[in-house]
């Protein structure tokens, strides 16, 4: 569903990503972990087709996105680290707008129902962004990833700005998407969390994919040590 | 369709910002003012000069009984007609004179330039709805579409747009058509409103289909920096980058351009100084020109052939008044030697003029200015041909006038006078403009470069924006 073969980009003398290889199946939630620099948004943005890789290839659903780079966005949906979006329309707009530009024409209840999954209710919905916390305006965006049904979703620190409801929440709605057959890159500082939604952990370090983990095989607490030992 | 949608949004969300609103309402007070103030400028002006060239023609009419010569010294005035359109671009109006005196023996310059009677701020321009629209407009479109892509790649907006399946020309078709339809929102009432001051004086047919190619040209120009805006917005990495690189084209295409167009044309082809010009003329009138004799020996060999062809040996025996004459004989002599000079000096206009025209391309402003002064009526070449035309009407009325010394008086009969019937049944100067095909015609090159600046800028914002960077 979602892999890169050989990925590596490099910006002069300066490799940020090194001979990256990752394959996730549907179903499965992938976690990257690593420090900031460790080249986690760096994957993402390649997948995204916004960034060019130096060599490697690239598939999302066995289309290759630098030849496809408009067609392969079918199968995927993107939730940044900070989403804006337009602070002049209330979150339904903002949320119809973004389906639409993906080709989706919601009926309103649709769309409430959208943003009631991603834990916003009817009344938030109907005010301007403008008066969104940083929370709410991440749920929006969840509820705008939601809303394209892709197949393949990639998530930049999603988690950012939740309260740990919310952020638990997030985590059965995951659960919930893979379950249904979504393939999820995911990259995150948050080791707890991705202990648990993540099928397969990855720690990242100077552009290389150092170590793969299953996430059910370990506690929190191993995890953390790996993770500090690795980085 | 994508277009539609992100046009649409792009739509509300203006709309919904106080920036747009704020901008809005100045700019259409100021619309609203240059309207009224231009309106009233026509009307006065219209009415004034229509009454001073009526008195002009009555002073003519009822002169004091005087010989025909005599009158040809006493002189009249035309006036320029000032046509419905210089209420919306004045053109350069304020900068010709707009009154000329017609008498025998000299081609006069025209008088009453109206910036003569302004102090030195005037010459900023004056508050119009040509002005409204060719500067202060471009300017309300840069402050709401500095930053349609920056603020969007600032704010992430423009990642997760990319993500959606969004094609780079849908996003660049979307966001001008959006842009465009903010600008019509309120550029179509305007052009409405400056209709009902063309109404108002009761304009012709050619006077609307004026209006309507000129306003197709402000349209078009005010695509050019949507375009524009658009293109500067999607290179800056930064929003205030951006706005800062706009302001300086706004700058340097609508204030700096027409002066620095204009003092390089001046420069690169000089005209002769009021002094130079005016003493090679009197130089020419007494010395003859051009294989010419001068005036005095030319009279004496004209006076020797014209006894021997009609074999008499004095000029009071010849069967016309001999002053009649060699008094058109001499004026056809000054008018051949001032409009040598005048055509000297209009060829040096000329070529300033095509510079001019060929360093247009340079901004659409100059462009949008060129072909809304042409339709309006306001340009070099409308006030040319009203100089040609009083010009051909002095020469027909002098002419005349000599011509019924010649035939109607006798030989040194100065004392003969003619009175006010004869005087009324003189030519009259009727003077109506060019005709709309022809100003059509030569309006026609500066709107079709204003329309491949459109296109253009267009394919450029399509090739920035299949380069556009998210991140």
């Amino acid at each position: 569903m979602i892999s890169a073969k050989h990925l590596t980009k490099k910006y002069g003398d300066h490799i940020a990503l090194d001979n990256l290889t990752i394959d996730i199946q549907p179903g499965e939630i992938f976690c990257l972990l690593g420090q900031n620099g460790a080249g986690k948004t760096t994957t993402i943005n390649c997948f995204l087709g916004f960034t060019q890789p130096t060599s490697g290839q690239i598939f999302i659903q066995d289309e290759d996105v630098a030849q496809n780079p408009v067609s392969t966005k079918k199968h995927l949906a993107y939730l940044p680290e900070v989403v804006m979006l337009y602070p002049n329309l209330s979150g339904l707009e903002n949320l119809e707008y973004f389906s639409r530009l993906a080709g989706f024409r919601y009926e309103r209840g649709e769309l409430l129902a959208f943003l009631e999954a991603a834990g916003l209710d009817e009344q938030s919905g109907q005010r301007r962004l403008s008066t969104y916390s940083k929370g709410m305006r991440q749920k929006t965006g969840i509820a705008i990833a939601m809303a394209k049904r892709a197949k393949a979703l990639f998530l930049d620190e999603p988690t950012s700005g939740l309260d740990p409801k919310a952020s638990n929440d997030f985590s059965l709605l995951l659960k919930e998407l893979a379950q249904e057959g979504v393939a999820v890159l995911m990259a995150t500082h948050d080791i707890f969390r991705a202990r648990e939604v993540a099928t397969r952990i990855g720690i990242m370090r100077e552009g290389k994919l150092v170590s793969v983990h299953q996430g059910d095989a370990l506690t929190a607490n191993e995890l953390e040590k790996i993770y500090l030992e690795t980085v | 369709m994508k277009a539609i949608i992100i046009a649409r949004q792009e739509l509300r969300s203006i709309f919904r910002e106080r920036r747009f609103q704020a901008a809005a309402a100045i700019l259409s007070i100021l619309f609203a003012l240059s309207v009224f103030g231009a309106w009233d400028y026509y009307a006065s002006n219209e009415k004034q000069h229509a009454e001073a060239a009526r008195t002009a023609r009555a002073h003519w009419d009822n002169q004091e009984d005087k010989n025909p010569h005599s009158a040809a010294h006493y002189g009249t005035f035309v006036f320029k007609p000032i046509y419905p359109l210089s209420f919306f671009d004045r053109g350069i109006d304020a900068f010709t004179g707009n009154t000329l005196f017609l008498e025998g023996h000299v081609m006069h310059e025209a008088k009453h330039r109206a910036v003569a009677d302004r102090s030195e701020l005037s010459r900023l321009g004056a508050l119009t709805p040509a002005f409204v629209l060719g500067i202060l407009f471009p300017l309300f479109i840069i402050v709401l579409g500095f930053g349609s892509i920056a603020s969007e790649r600032e704010s992430g907006n423009l990642r997760i747009l990319l993500a959606q399946g969004l094609r780079p020309a849908g996003l660049f078709f979307g966001k001008s058509l959006g842009l465009g339809a903010v600008a019509l929102s309120l550029a179509l009432p305007f052009l409405l409103l400056g209709g009902l001051g063309l109404a108002a004086p009761g304009a012709g047919a050619e006077d609307w289909q004026r209006y309507g190619l000129m306003s197709a040209g402000y349209l078009i120009y005010l695509g050019c920096f949507i375009h524009l805006t658009l293109i500067v917005s999607a290179f800056a990495q930064r929003a205030n980058v951006a706005l800062v690189a706009l302001l300086g084209i706004w700058i340097a295409m609508c204030l700096i351009a027409p002066k620095a167009v204009a003092d390089f044309a001046a420069w690169s082809h000089p005209t002769p100084s009021w002094q130079a010009y005016q003493e090679a003329l009197q130089n020419d009138l007494k010395n003859g020109v051009d294989g010419h004799d001068p005036s005095a020996e030319y009279s004496k060999k004209l006076e020797e052939e014209t006894l021997k062809k009609h074999g008499v040996s004095t000029v009071d025996s010849l069967p016309f008044n001999w002053d009649g004459f060699i008094m058109q004989k001499g004026e056809e002599h000054e008018t051949y030697v001032f409009q040598k000079h005048k055509d000297a000096l209009l060829a040096i206009y000329q070529q300033q003029q095509n510079l001019l025209e060929a360093s247009a391309l340079l901004s659409p402003y100059l462009l949008v200015n060129l072909s809304s002064q042409r339709l309006a009526g306001t340009d070099v070449h409308t006030f040319h041909n009203f100089l040609a035309a009083a010009e051909k009407y002095r020469v027909a009325l002098v002419g005349e006038l000599n011509n019924d010394l010649m035939l109607n008086f006798k030989y040194g009969d100065w004392d003969g006078k003619r009175d006010k019937a004869f005087f009324a049944s003189n030519k009259k100067f009727e003077y109506r403009g060019p005709a709309f095909r022809e100003v059509w015609q030569i309006s026609r090159p500066a709107m079709a470069l204003l329309f491949g600046w459109y296109l253009l800028s267009g394919l450029l914002g399509l090739f920035v924006f299949q380069r556009i960077k998210p991140i």
